[in-house]
Parts: structure tokens; sequence; C-alpha cells
């Protein structure tokens, strides 16, 4: 329910905002984006706070909605910015209408990047914790959090666990066939034109600005609003240098698991890109997995594993950042496929014949194309790892805070002014990378 | 500086088990030293395969591939394309992107201390000076292969690969673009090989012809003489515009709808005659010849070609006709002659008719 919602919200605004002739594209992209930087966790208390008597069931799927879309728009506003506007003309002369082109062609074009979008989205659902645990849902995630509090008995907790994989095995294998024999590589030469905007003016013109607008307000003006209700109500002094230091630990972290994340990546990527075979989609598939996890299981394996046999290991920044790998590799690895894929291998072969090897012609040749593409993946792990909290929480090194586990002990306790710096600091934290990523969205349209 | 290529026996098959697809079987090609082949051949007839066999793109699966008698693909031996120091220039050109023009040129050439004065050659080779600090992105489409083309012949390779380098380009360009490139090949005396479905392109650019289809060579030498004595029926077919008619050959002439003709012996029997259009000759009814009826005209400002019905009125033949033939408008009584000898080629399948039709 949420990836449908998050698909319809996602494609919609990213045509609005490649597409149509809307005033301050640019800036409706951008802020599209940003929800991306509210943890669902805070998501979910804004609106608890708010509504109190919100319905758990839709009232989860509404709140991961909500924080979810950005997932979608991002890589379908890239595949409309490079798709080839000619195959829609060509489909417009063959007597579709414009509606019957949308479906039939410029939503079959982007379906790959929106299938991927979807397939984050539903796993991101499958493991969230933070905000089904705050609206008293019982989902899988929640299931085995309360298992495992309960007797510290492991065996509910591992059933549990192979079956959020045997689900997560479904929805891949799924993505897996409608990728299907599709390319999204332009065919034929000649120079892509920028597409003709649909001109938008009057009524409709209104109606998607405000549902834009609306969506905007539930997504970021009630996080946001709730933050700053909290910071206007906290009387006492801020405990400026926990604050920093958090800010510091998040930071940090955020950027050692994007490095880690991204090299342990790119292998996956490549292969999947350069070389598809049946072996390397399983590969892809295998590395899926984690993100589907529960940052908790992952969590707890990784506790088991650090007692029994890499006892140095246990509780240290590393064990963290090989939990955060684990669990965010999928992103990073869409990110290293679909920048390989963009990148001719003729380019590497003319290297090749003018006495590179191998490994100097991928360094001198494709290396500079597909930089900017695995750095935006770099960024979204960057995004993800700053709001994420359960593995944090268990296998953060002792004295270790982060913005996250901070706001989590101190909404958890009830004290929301006291939470309320920490709360800031992440969104304003988590608000840097996502704007990133949209203005490198945008510009890759110039 | 530049070399002889040897090609003998290659095939290559892609896909595996019952799925996979023959692309080329058998290839022989030989080029001489400082000569331009031409490979011609229609679409999917494995010319590209060939080309990237050669540049070590890709492995053959059987057959050697030897550059001045050292092998570089043989059973259990390959050398890597890095190593084998041969030029190549895709169709798309395949121009680094996020290097400049200059950059693009200097490649190849490594840490070499004149690398900047070769650049500097290679683009006034080209017609590209000026242009060296240009990024691909603000060079049109014919300037971009011309820096593929400086780019391959900067190390000075001593063969160059050409993969349908013009396909991309308008008429006019390519005709341009065609000269040049012979030219600045011949200039560093490199050895190239050309692959193309263009026979104009073939003939005109190339020392060599080499005929492909259906992953083999069929015939290989000069244009001239592929052109006039084409080995099969479908070299004559492929180069040129060429008239394939039935015919009854007594070793020295065969009969067939335009009358007897002389040919180039081969033995008697049942067969097939290849005539050019330009053999042909067309006067207005009254004089030697066969009888026929005008029955369409392509003008074409130099020349003219003119079809017309000969015989029963079943079979078509055409005609080149310098000028502009006003008098031979549909409908006109003609009389066709032919002017100097045919092609005849025996027919196999009708000779094994008779056997096929027992075992059935």
């Amino acid at each position: 329910m949420v990836t449908v919602a998050s698909l319809v919200i996602g494609v919609a605004w990213a045509w609005v905002v490649t597409r149509t002739t809307v005033p301050a594209r640019r800036t409706w992209l951008v802020l599209g984006v940003l929800p991306l930087a509210v943890p669902s966790y805070l998501a979910a208390y804004a609106w608890v706070s708010l509504v109190p008597a919100l319905p758990p069931f839709l009232g989860s799927a509404f709140v991961l909605t909500l924080v979810c879309y950005p997932y979608v728009l991002l890589p379908v506003a890239a595949a409309l910015t490079r798709a080839d506007p000619a195959a829609e003309d060509v489909a417009r002369s063959l007597g579709r209408g414009a509606l019957a082109t949308f479906t039939g062609v410029t939503l079959r074009q982007v379906q790959p990047a929106a299938v991927a979008g979807g397939l984050l989205v539903a796993l991101y659902v499958l493991s969230d914790f933070g905000a089904v645990a705050l609206l008293r849902m019982d989902t899988f995630t929640r299931a085995i959090y309360t298992s495992y509090r309960a007797g510290f008995d492991p065996v509910p907790a591992a059933v549990l666990s192979l079956l959020l994989v045997a689900v997560t095995a479904v929805i891949a294998t799924a993505e897996l066939r409608s990728r299907g024999r599709a390319r999204q590589a332009r065919l034929g030469s000649g120079v892509a034109r920028a597409a003709v905007p649909t001109t938008v003016t009057g009524a409709p013109r209104v109606v998607v600005l405000a549902s834009m607008a609306v969506v905007l307000a539930l997504a970021l003006a009630v996080p946001t609003g709730t933050v700053a209700w909290w910071l206007a109500g906290s009387s006492r002094g801020w405990d400026v240098p926990t604050v920093l230091s958090s800010v510091g630990a998040t930071v940090g972290l955020a950027l050692g698991a994007a490095v880690l994340t991204t090299v342990a990546a790119a292998p996956v990527g490549m292969l999947a890109a350069r070389y598809p075979s049946a072996w390397a989609a399983w590969t892809e598939r295998v590395s899926y997995t984690g993100f589907a996890l529960p940052g908790i299981v992952v969590a707890l394996s990784l506790v088991y594993l650090g007692v029994r046999a890499v006892y140095p290991l246990y509780q240290t920044t590393t064990m963290l950042l090989v939990a955060y790998a684990v669990l965010f590799l999928p992103i990073a690895v869409g990110a290293v496929r679909a920048a390989v894929a963009a990148t001719p291998p003729v380019l590497e072969e003319m290297a090749r014949s003018l006495g590179r090897r191998p490994l100097q012609a991928f360094c001198s040749v494709t290396l500079p194309a597909i930089t900017p593409g695995v750095l935006a993946g770099a960024a979204l792990v960057a995004v993800t790892v700053m709001k994420e909290l359960p593995a944090t929480l268990i296998l953060r090194p002792t004295g270790v805070d982060t913005l996250a586990t901070q706001l989590w002990s101190a909404t958890s306790a009830g004290a929301y002014a006291a939470a309320a710096p920490y709360a800031a600091g992440l969104l304003l934290v988590a608000i840097v990378p996502s704007a990133l990523l949209a203005v490198r969205t945008e510009v890759g349209r110039s | 500086m530049s070399a002889t290529l040897r090609v003998a026996g290659v095939t290559k098959a892609f896909g595996a088990g019952a799925d996979s697809v023959p692309v080329l079987d058998g290839v022989t090609l030989d080029v001489q030293a400082e000569t331009v082949v031409a490979v011609l051949g229609p679409s999917g007839c494995g010319k590209t395969t060939l080309l990237r066999l050669i540049a070590g793109f890709d492995r053959p699966d059987t057959g050697v591939i030897e550059l001045d008698g050292r092998p570089l693909s043989a059973p259990g031996r390959f050398v890597s394309p890095e190593h084998r120091a041969i030029g190549v220039v895709p169709q798309e050109g395949a121009v680094f992107p996020h290097l400049s023009v200059a950059s693009n040129v200097a490649f190849g050439l490594g840490r070499r201390r004149d690398a900047r004065g070769r650049v500097g050659e290679m683009l006034e080779l080209v017609g590209l000076t000026g242009l060296a600090s240009r990024m691909p992105h603000e060079l049109s489409g014919g300037q971009l292969q011309r820096v593929a083309l400086a780019r391959a012949l900067a190390p000075a390779p001593s063969l160059v690969l050409l993969d349908e380098p013009f396909a991309a380009l308008d008429m006019g360009l390519r005709a341009a673009l065609r000269h040049q490139v012979r030219e600045a090949v011949r200039a560093v005396g490199a050895t190239a090989v050309l692959v193309t479905h263009d026979q104009e392109e073939a003939l005109s650019m190339a020392d060599e012809v080499a005929v492909m289809q259906h992953g083999r060579v069929l015939q290989q030498g000069a244009p001239m003489e592929v052109y006039a004595e084409p080995s099969s029926a479908e070299v004559a077919a492929f180069l040129g515009d060429a008239m394939l008619l039935d015919a009854v050959s007594d070793g020295d002439r065969a009969a067939s709808a335009v009358g007897s003709v002389r040919v180039n012996g081969g033995p008697p029997g049942r067969g097939r005659l290849v005539l050019r259009p330009e053999q042909l000759v067309v006067l207005l009814r009254g004089g030697a010849g066969v009888p026929g009826t005008v029955v369409g005209a392509q003008f074409f400002g130099h020349d003219a070609l003119v079809t017309v019905a000969v015989g029963d009125g079943s079979t078509l033949v055409r005609s080149r006709v310098l000028g502009a033939p006003r008098h031979l408008v549909p409908g006109a009584e003609v009389s066709v002659l032919v002017r100097g000898e045919g092609t005849y080629f025996p027919d196999p399948t009708r000779a094994a008719a008779p056997a096929a039709k027992m075992g059935a």
C-alpha cells in the first residue's frame, strides 16, 4: 500500500517538475526530495502528538508514504530527464492521445527507475521499526522486537526474520522480472532534444500546485513544525557540547558508512551492469536482503557474531559501520549499476586499443563517467544512516551518541523539550545531502 | 610502420549450446602493407564481429589472426588489445566525453615527450587545428569522427580499423570525410581495414574490396576486378547494379531473353547470366537487337535508368543511358543490344533438381 501510494506521488511529482510548465519547477523538485531527511519515527511522533487517535494501520501507511515517496521521485525524475522525447513524439504521430502516450511510452521508459524506487520503498517499509513502534502497529519488525525484549529467546525472532527474508525474495524477484529485456539506453544516433513541456494553466495548475503544497505540508511542515514547537517550549538552556558531539558522531558515522558501503557495492553493481548473467543477477538480489532485514535483526546477528567469533570488534565503530553496509548495500548497488549501465563499454575498448591495461582503462575512462552517479548513491546512504535507529542503538560503541539515539531516548522518556535540539539537528544535517541529491538531478537536465 | 594482416579460417559463434548463432563461418582475409581494404557486406553479415576480433575485443572460436607474421589470436595464444597497437575508429566515434579534444588525441601517447607536438600534427592532419581545447559536446558529428580518427592514428599504429565511420553523417560530409580519411591514413603510412555496407564508399576508398556474406568472405580483389569478374552471382548482385537472367550456355555464348551473349567460358548447360545496366544499349525499334517495350524510366541528371520489357514481356531489364533520353518514354518500341561480355554462372540447384525429385 505504501509502495503504491509512493509510486503514484513520486511518478506524478517527477512528471510535473520535469515535463510541465508549472512555475518554479526546480524549487518544487528540491522541496519534494526534502522529506527524505525526516526520520520515519520523527514523522510518526509529530503525527501522534498532533492526532492522538491515528489508527495504527492507516496511520503507519500514511506516515511511511510521506517519508518514502522521495525514493521514487529521485530516480524517476532523473530517468524522465534522460528519456528521449522523440519516442513520445512518434507515439503522438501514430495517433495515440496524450494520456495513451503517457501510459504507453513515457511510463514504460521510466519503468526501470520507478520499479527500482518502488523496491526500495517496499523494503524500507518491511524493515521499518521506529514509525510502526510508535503507532503500535503489529508488523513483522515490531513482533521481532517484542519477542527480543520479552525473553531474549532468539528463536521467534529468527523465525520471523526468515519470513521477512522470504518476503524480500519474492519482491526482489518480481522487480527482476519487471526489469525484463528492456534497456534504458538511448537507441540510435543524433542529439537528444529537450522535451517540449506540457502547458498547464488555469484550474489544473492550481490543483497541481495545491496538491504538491498539501503533500509538502503533511510530509515536511508537520514534523518541522512539531520540532519548532518543542524548541520554543524548552525553557532550559541546551546542552550545547552534547548536541555538537552528537552532530559530530552522526556526520562521522554517515560519511564512514557511505564510503564503506559504496566500496562494497562497487563490484556487485558493476558485475550486474556489465556482465548480466543469472549469477550476477542473484548476487545483486542477495545484497537486497540486508535492506529488508530490520536493523534490529542485523544488529542482533552482529552482536552474536561479535561475542562468539570476533570479540575485539564487539561494540566498535567498525562493527557499526559493517552493520550499516549490510543494511544499506542495495542503495549503493543500485546507484553503481545505473551509472555503469549508462556508460557505453565501447569507451573502455577504445582505451584498451590505445594501450591501456584493463584497470587503467577503467580508471581513466569509466571512473570519471560514473563518479557523479556513485556519489549520489553515497549521499543517499549517508542520509539513510543518519536516520537509522535500531542498529545504532544496539551496536554503537559505549559513550557514542548520535542525534538519532539522543532523540530516541529523550522521546521515549517523554522529554520533548530535551529532544528538540537533537531533532532539529538531525533534520538540518540530513537536509544537506538530500538537497544535494535533488540539485544534482536538476543539473543533469541542462 | 605498416604491417600485413592475415586472417585465416576464423569462426565465431555467440550464445551457447543449441541457441548458438554462428556469426563468422571461416573468414579468410589478407591485407597487404600500406593498403586500404574495404570489407563490404549487408547488415548482419559479421563485419563488425570480424573487426572486434582483429582489435582483440573478442576471441575467435577457431582460426588464426596474424600481424606481420606475429600471431595475435591463435589456438592457445591471445594478445590483449592494449598490446596489439591497432587503432580503432568505431561507428559511434566513442570520443571520451570527459576529455578535451587534445586530451582525447593524446590518450594513446602516454608519457611521450613529443606528445603535444604529435597532437598538433594529428589535428592538422584531420583539419581540426584550433579546436584542441574544445570539449566533445561542443563539436558536430563530423568533427567528432575526425577526433576519433586523430586519436586512433596518433600512436602511429601499424594497422587502423574503421567500423562504418561515416554511417551517421550526411551525404556531403561523408564524401568529404572519405577523402580526408584516405589521405590521413596514407599520410601516416598505415594499413587500414574499413568495414562498410555502402558499396560506393568501399569502391571509392579501398585498394581492395572483400565482399562478405553470411559470415564468409566470398571474394577479395581490386574494386574493378571484383566488379568486372565477380566470382559468384551473389557477389555480382551485391556489388553494383546487376541483372541475373536465366540462360543456356554452350561454353562460348549464352542464350537469354536479351539474345545470344558472349560469355567468359564455363561449362555448357543451364545457368544464370549476369549483365550490368551500362552494358545494355536501347535504341528505337528498327535495327538489330531483341525487340522490347519501355515500361519505365528513372532520371538522375547525368544519366537515366530505363526499364524495358523483353521477350514475351515477363522479363524486365535495365539499361543505363547517358544524358536525358527524352524519346525513351513508357510505351516506346525499342531494340535492346548487349555490349561486351557477360558473366555466366552454371546453376547447381538446377543440375541437382532431378535428383532431388527422385528423392522425394
